[in-house]
């Protein structure tokens, strides 16, 4: 089948947000006219909303800013203006037919591939009355591959996704092209794949699922502001033990390497490194300037907004599972029984119940150390406040990967990354009854 | 400061104007040109007290063009002065240049009979007046509500309010002129709760077309839902009788129907309900509308033209169990030879036309309905909620039962603590046995609650 274009698409957008802090109350108003007379009017607006609402905030809940926070400021250019047009249109279009052919040409059980690519540039300043003034250049390119396979009347769906800070004039197609074929491979493997069991099992985590497992199990229930909302189950338990003494969680933003990088959040605050949980003990909250300043902490660097008609909200980055010990292949030849589960299809958490859960792309039973038979559609559900106790043996490998996360309407880039590790005692949801 | 849509001095017909002589002029393809403008106010209420209020104004301009090969290319822009037009206009020829000739697209969406839906259904000036005071009071007075009956559990409660207005106007080359003001207003409540190590949440919302719709009762409701999760217990694996609460119907059947019948996954081969049409997937005694041309209850979704201004029409999916309609937009109907159903769904001008249900209403053949759903049931559960989604290719669902209640001998009892399911959505659809006689209306979706003969679930006890 010839291969074809569906969607092309090109936007062009630009606006400003201006947000004002009157005694604890925010007002914030947005324009796509940056003109200086709308600017004028938007701040007006911001200052007029904010002014509205202050009257209704408790005592016990105003707060300013503190002085002595280090904003960013300068530039910082990730990306230059102009990069995104030194590969031409047609050169990009051409790279996802030919992936096209490539992910058709690997098995002939493939029935449709279906390519998303996208590259954006963007360029954003953030400045404030506090001392912030920095300005920023960054582009990404995103690439998911999604496949549809079909053997007798089976059918089955792969997709890998490929992530990149920068255009794609500093993309490796190579590394785009190895998503397209695990994308086929794994849809064929699927294909062989039995029903799992329901029950509670030990799990083993590959990197990918593993980060993703560190993002809802643990990273969002530290957002600061749902623990001043009164809806995490982690508030007041800093400096309590939370799990095994060899789990250390981590958020940086700072990590250029990392799909969730930018040099400060926006706000201002330069990103950082910010312990979670250190040794099994929870060590602190991921913060905005809001939640730092009532709380009376730092902030963190964590405050994004997914563009400039939006309020920023304490969002994580990168968040990662500190590399221990174990050899992979160890950690599965040292279980007896139980799942070895790769990749994420999509996961989320209840902070404020401390339930998470998310789906495996794909699994395999462990009987006796072995790998035995490959199991699909698993998903995995935990509570937060016991889950990193069980985990019992944590690998010496280290690997991530980039996608979107959605909070309050607003979606941002992260990156989840984690070494193999296992865990005891997991309610897994099966289709076999 | 209010949301009017029609002081902001943009003039959506001069918009369309310019993008018009402009791809008119750099030659004959087709077009299409999707015009959004939008105010929009909201606020948040943390702990009683008030947290921020935002008001934004957004507009903008998708425009889509094709030429006779079926080469196609959509732009969008949210800066719709003069220049950016003919440079995003500039844009989209010169990008649908790159594309691909594709043999099945045919033309945008043809122009048909239509008829908007009468005034008031869809827009109610009266959010158009919303003032930053009036959303404040709605806010206090759903905190009222919340802490009526003081109870020591309750641990936080939490309100927000939202409400935008936004005119919609699509224009093409095949004639389709259309235009809408729509209005929405949705007031949410979280209540979390407490009770010695146990915290649990819930949530309940109002929404609706009209302000008439939005009510600070949810506050208490959000409450009383929120203790009801307190106490919970664990279940053991099995087999369960299933009655699935209308929080639940949506995720798991008729949203799940609805997502298996979008035209363009089924041409991509990637739908489990691909192939079906005519055939029985679920009892006899269960049907399936959508319909965007509702003109009473909250009206969520309803909308008198589709995203590529093609008229909306209320239509079957399910017919007394049989499959009787894909979900269509002008490409994939033009593709498989027949005509729009009018289900092009965009997001905003920002996105091109994909394919979506409207309001999604249950229909159950009279005989099914009993006031006593639960009777009879000694030892079973009732699935409050999900947010888990189905594998569309294969039909598999697998996921939490994120809110769930014990029944025993015919009454809901304790909440349930970690449960996960599983199970192949055309058994789930065919276990179907009976519906409540009480209707709930939210967030598109029409439906009393439904009772499985059962369902696998995997307990932690």
């Amino acid at each position: 089948m010839q291969s074809r274009t569906r969607n092309v698409v090109s936007s062009l957008g630009s606006g400003a947000g201006v947000r004002a802090l009157v005694g604890g109350a925010w007002g914030f108003a947005t324009t796509i006219d940056t003109s200086r007379p709308s600017l004028i009017r938007c701040s007006e607006t911001a200052v007029r909303l904010a002014r509205a609402c202050t009257r209704f905030v408790k005592e016990d809940q105003r707060f300013t800013i503190p002085e002595g926070a280090k904003f960013a400021s300068g530039r910082d250019e990730v990306t230059r203006d102009g990069e995104m047009d030194s590969i031409a249109g047609e050169d990009k279009i051409k790279f996802c037919l030919d992936l096209d052919k490539s992910a058709r040409a690997r098995s002939m059980l493939v029935k449709n591939v279906v390519i998303r690519f996208s590259e954006s540039f963007s360029e954003s300043a953030v400045v404030n009355s506090l001392g912030a003034h920095i300005e920023k250049s960054i582009g990404t390119v995103y690439a998911l591959t999604n496949v549809m396979v079909k053997e007798n009347d089976v059918l089955q769906s792969g997709s890998e996704v490929f992530s990149h800070i920068g255009c794609w004039n500093t993309a490796d197609p190579l590394a785009v092209e190895q998503t397209a074929i695990a994308a086929v491979d794994q849809g064929l493997r699927l294909l062989k794949a039995k029903p799992c069991p329901p029950g509670a099992f030990t799990i083993v985590v590959d990197n990918k699922l593993g980060g993703v497992f560190v993002h809802e199990a643990m990273g969002h229930a530290c957002e600061a502001d749902s623990i001043l909302a009164g809806q995490s189950i982690l508030e007041s338990k800093v400096g309590n033990r939370v799990g095994n003494e060899a789990v250390t969680i981590v958020d940086d933003g700072s990590r250029r390497d990392l799909f969730g990088y930018m040099p400060s959040d926006s706000e201002g605050i330069p990103s950082r490194k910010t312990i979670l949980v250190k040794d099994g003990v929870l060590a602190g909250y991921l913060h905005d300037l809001e939640t730092a300043s009532r709380m009376e902490q730092q902030p963190t660097g964590n405050g994004r907004a997914e563009g400039f008609d939006c309020m920023p909200q304490v969002r994580m980055t990168n968040t990662y599972l500190e590399p221990r010990d174990w050899k992979p292949d160890e950690i599965v030849a040292d279980t007896g029984r139980g799942i070895y589960c790769r990749n994420w299809q999509y996961g989320y958490v209840e902070p404020e119940k401390g339930n998470f859960m998310f789906k495996c792309k794909e699994a395999m039973m462990i009987e006796n150390g072995q790998q035995t038979t490959s199991l699909k559609d698993v998903a995995l559900s935990g509570q937060i406040l016991s889950v990193l106790h069980d985990i019992d043996a944590i690998g010496n490998d280290f690997g991530s990967s980039g996608g979107m996360c959605g909070k309050g309407g607003q979606r941002v880039r992260v990156s989840d990354a984690s070494p193999h590790f296992r865990i005891k005692n997991v309610l897994v949801g099966g289709m076999d009854g | 400061m209010t949301l009017s849509i029609h002081d902001d001095g943009l003039d959506d017909d001069a918009i369309k104007a310019r993008v018009r002589r402009q791809v008119e002029a750099h030659g004959p393809p087709q077009y299409e040109i999707f015009v959004e403008t939008g105010a929009s106010l909201s606020i948040d209420l943390e702990r009683g007290s008030l947290k921020n209020a935002e008001v934004g104004r957004d507009s903008g301009v998708g425009i889509r063009v094709a030429n006779k090969d079926g080469q196609s290319a959509f732009s969008y822009t949210s800066q719709t002065d003069p220049t950016s037009i003919d440079r995003v206009v500039r844009t989209v020829i010169s990008t649908m240049r790159m594309a691909t000739p594709d043999p099945d697209f045919v033309s945008f969406a043809g122009t048909a009979p239509a008829k908007n839906l009468p005034g008031g259904v869809v827009f109610d000036p009266s959010v158009e007046r919303l003032t930053i005071d009036d959303a404040v009071q709605l806010v206090k007075g759903t905190m009222e509500s919340a802490l009526r009956e003081p109870d020591p559990r309750v641990h936080s409660v939490n309100v927000s309010f939202k409400a935008s207005c936004t005119r919609v106007s699509v224009l093409n080359s095949n004639g389709i002129d259309a235009r809408e003001d729509q209005s929405d207003a949705m007031l949410t409540c979280e209540v979390t709760v407490k009770d010695g190590g146990e915290m649990s949440s819930d949530y309940d919302f109002t929404s609706g077309r009209d302000l008439g719709r939005i009510s600070v009762d949810v506050g208490g409701r959000a409450t009383r839902r929120a203790l009801k999760t307190l106490g919970k217990v664990r279940v053991k694996t099995g087999f369960y009788p299933v009655v699935i609460g209308t929080r639940a119907v949506g995720a798991v059947l008729a949203g799940a129907i609805a997502s298996g019948v979008n035209a363009e996954v089924v041409q991509q081969g990637m739908s489990f309900l691909g192939g079906m049409i005519g055939k029985q997937i679920a009892p006899d005694h269960f049907s399936l509308i959508d319909d965007p041309r509702l003109e009473s209850g909250t009206r969520a979704l309803s909308c008198s033209f589709d995203g590529e201004g093609f008229p909306t029409r209320r239509k079957s999916i399910v017919n007394g169990g049989t499959l009787e309609t894909l979900l269509h937009n002008s490409y994939t109907a033009n593709k498989a030879g027949v005509e729009s159903t009018g289900n092009a769904a965009r997001s905003g001008y920002t996105s091109p036309p994909r394919i979506s249900q409207f309001n999604l209403v249950v229909q159950p053949r009279r005989d099914h309905v009993d006031h006593g759903l639960l009777e009879g049931i000694r030892h079973g559960i009732y699935f409050d909620q999900t947010y888990d989604s189905p594998n569309l290719t294969t039909g598999d669902f697998s996921g939490m039962i994120a809110s769930g209640f014990l029944i025993e001998d015919g009454v809901i009892t304790s909440p349930i603590s970690q449960a996960n399911f599983g199970v192949k959505l055309l058994d789930l659809f065919n276990s179907i046995e009976m519906y409540g006689d009480e209707l709930d209306d939210r967030a598109g979706i029409v439906t009393p609650p439904i009772r499985l003969k059962g369902l696998h679930v995997s307990g932690s006890l």
